[in-house]
């Protein structure tokens, strides 16, 4: 089990209109590269990060605290990219 | 007997079996499933969601090139949400355990998806909801099979009912096999009523809800010049309606005899008849009418139902074919002019995203987000007006400043083929559409930056009004006769007159003969026309003299509803020409 730790980090979200498709889109397109089990947590609801229909239906809206939590291969790298997205706001690096 | 009231849309009377169309809401044939037959109905789930996603890649590549990145990241966000590991395993679960049929278990999980988000409270994301209602219609389509195929495999003549036609569905079809349509939905000017008009097919849109009450089969009259639709009628009512059938035939082959003489008043005065059309095909219908020249190729076909743009070749040669048929007359060639009613199907999606299409991102300013489009048809014009005289035509033309950036990009296409050695022709005369407002009141200022004006009343009308011509709770309140219209027209051929430039009409108005002696009168001398109405309005110019066109302008404007201005002009034309019935 400990070479498995759970990764946690939170995340605020800044988006006008909230965790909507868009975004929901990049984060499933980040979590298909990894192999571990990526949840999004937004209090005591939890989301599958592969599931863009599972993202949608917690209603993320702006200004939201979400728990990133990845665990088993590269959990932590994972995490790291998702993160990333969220302090980017989601736009996109290159332009 | 059961006899519906439309729009009549298409002249002429059709009268054949019905051939019913699925109606958009698709209805789910069964709930359940047999045990055995289980894995069979999960195979052909699987199979349709790879099909949506297939489907839903050709729309995101395609709103990628024609429109830009961010719109095609609205079609991978459906992909992947179709693709959902969740959706599909909640999905066959029910498939499985509770032998649902895969329509039901579908439509069924999607919708509690849909019900979830709307239950958010937050107004952005519950209006996700309609995305998941998308992807239902998707995979409902897909499983329930692509039944308007049936369209073009008909091996009989049939009337055609159904809820509404897209235009590309419209286009395909087959004028052996259909004899005429009628739909629920639709008005006057849409885009499906144009193109019944170009395919010389009698037409009916806007007849409110009738399907249910027709399985197939029945005797249907089509009457495309009263917008009655009768069905199952009774042995005299199907007896008068073969005599009119007949009658109408010959009044055709009347007209047919007024190709040969030119389209001049009594006094002696050319009104230049010249043709509207949508596909290159359509040159024979204004060819053998004697149209002088195409006054609006509409190039809006090359874009829609087909699922990669067209390239410079396909305009080219598209434009070659209508160009070639009237080497010495004018053809104008619009530049694209999509949006608003004229969305491709495959793009509805993108388009739905504003609330207010008829304002949002279409026409002329679609050309400008997107100079790779623009470039491309304009480079098609300049090569093929080598061939003829042609000209191209702005839509939409808002500003001056959009029509000098549409000018400053046509320079630029110039310059560039000058570079690389293509034969073009620097010369062509441009022009713009005055369809909004702004234009028209604009019209002295615009009058010295182009070669011509077209007036489309369709979109003047609609913006002037602010009536979408579309919606039949309104649509009563759209009319060509209204004051204000009659003003701007005015105006903007007062402009030209200044000017010393041609000013034409080539909105729908120009083709109804109730308006022939207003425009002429107002000072028209270029009206261009869907083609088979040539010969009905030659009919009303060679009736006319200038001087009585300018009394009934004079007098028309002396009115201030448009309903009195309808009225007078219907009994004027009434006096000219008994026999036109409008």
């Amino acid at each position: 089990m400990d070479r498995n730790p759970v990764v946690t980090r939170k995340v605020t979200v800044n988006l006008k209109d909230g965790l909507h498709l868009h975004p929901i889109s990049q984060i499933v397109q980040v979590a298909r590269q990894y192999a571990c089990e990526i949840r999004i947590c937004k209090d005591d609801r939890s989301a599958d990060a592969r599931s863009p229909l599972d993202m949608l239906t917690l209603g993320v809206e702006f200004g939201s605290v979400l728990r990133l939590e990845a665990s088993g291969d590269q959990a932590a790298d994972a995490v790291a990219a998702l993160e990333s997205l969220f302090q980017n706001n989601f736009l996109p690096a290159q332009s | 007997m059961e006899i519906r009231r439309g729009i009549a849309v298409a002249p002429g009377v059709a009268i054949g079996p019905a051939f019913v169309l699925g109606a958009e809401n698709f209805r789910i044939p069964q709930r359940f499933v047999k045990v055995d037959a289980v894995e069979s109905e999960l195979t052909r789930f699987r199979t349709a969601v790879a099909a949506v996603c297939e489907e839903i890649e050709v729309n995101e590549k395609l709103a990628g090139d024609r429109l830009g990145k961010q719109y095609a990241a609205i079609f991978s966000a459906h992909r992947q949400m179709i693709q959902d590991p969740k959706l599909s395993n909640e999905i066959e679960e029910l498939i499985r355990n509770k032998c649902y049929s895969p329509e039901y278990a579908s439509s069924r999980v999607l919708r509690q998806y849909a019900r979830a988000i709307q239950n958010l409270g937050d107004n952005y994301l519950a209006e996700r909801a309609v995305d998941l209602f998308d992807l239902e219609k998707r995979v409902l389509k897909q499983l329930l099979g692509e039944r308007r195929e049936e369209l073009s495999n008909l091996t009989q003549p049939v009337v055609v009912l159904a809820n509404n036609l897209t235009p590309s569905e419209t286009a395909s079809i087959d004028t052996d096999f259909v004899l005429g349509f009628a739909t629920e939905a639709g008005g006057r000017t849409s885009h499906t009523a144009i193109l019944a008009g170009a395919l010389e097919i009698p037409a009916v849109v806007a007849v409110g809800g009738f399907l249910s009450g027709v399985s197939g089969g029945e005797t249907v009259i089509i009457d495309g010049t009263l917008g009655t639709v009768i069905i199952d009628p009774d042995e005299q009512t199907l007896k008068d309606y073969l005599e009119t059938a007949a009658r109408f035939h010959t009044v055709e082959v009347q007209r047919e005899s007024l190709t040969q003489v030119r389209a001049e008043t009594r006094d002696g005065v050319h009104i230049r008849l010249a043709g509207n059309i949508e596909f290159p095909e359509e040159v024979d219908h204004c060819t053998h009418r004697g149209a002088e020249g195409i006054g609006l190729y509409r190039t809006e076909f090359l874009y829609i139902g087909r699922d990669i743009p067209p390239s410079e070749e396909d305009h080219y040669q598209a434009y070659v074919r209508v160009v070639n048929a009237f080497r010495d007359r004018p053809v104008v060639i619009r530049t694209l002019d999509l949006g608003a009613d004229k969305v491709p199907d495959s793009m509805q999606g993108v388009f739905e995203d504003a609330t207010n299409p008829a304002l949002g991102l279409r026409s002329l300013r679609i050309s400008l987000q997107n100079l790779a489009l623009f470039k491309t048809q304009l480079r098609a014009i300049l090569r093929a007006a080598v061939l003829g005289d042609v000209c191209v035509m702005f839509p939409l033309v808002t500003s001056l400043l959009e029509l000098r950036q549409a000018r400053m990009i046509l320079g630029d296409v110039m310059d560039d083929l000058d570079e690389h050695g293509v034969p073009f022709r620097r010369d062509l005369r441009v022009g713009m559409m005055v369809e909004v407002p702004s234009a028209a009141l604009m019209a002295e200022e615009f009058a010295p930056e182009v070669d011509f004006f077209s007036i489309g009343t369709n979109d003047l009308i609609q913006y002037t009004l602010a009536v979408d011509r579309a919606n039949p709770a309104v649509a009563n309140l759209y009319s060509s006769a209204d004051p204000s219209i009659l003003r701007l027209i005015r105006m903007v051929v007062q402009a030209g007159a200044k000017h010393i430039i041609p000013v034409n009409v080539c909105g729908q108005m120009s083709s109804d003969p109730v308006y022939t002696s207003l425009l002429v009168g107002l000072g028209l001398r270029q009206l261009s026309v869907t083609p088979q109405a040539i010969p009905e309005i030659k009919q009303v110019i060679r009736s006319l003299s200038i001087l009585q066109a300018e009394d009934i302008a004079r007098h028309a404007a002396g009115f201030d509803v448009a309903r009195e201005v309808e009225a007078y002009l219907r009994g004027e034309l009434k006096k000219l020409c008994p026999d036109i019935v409008v």
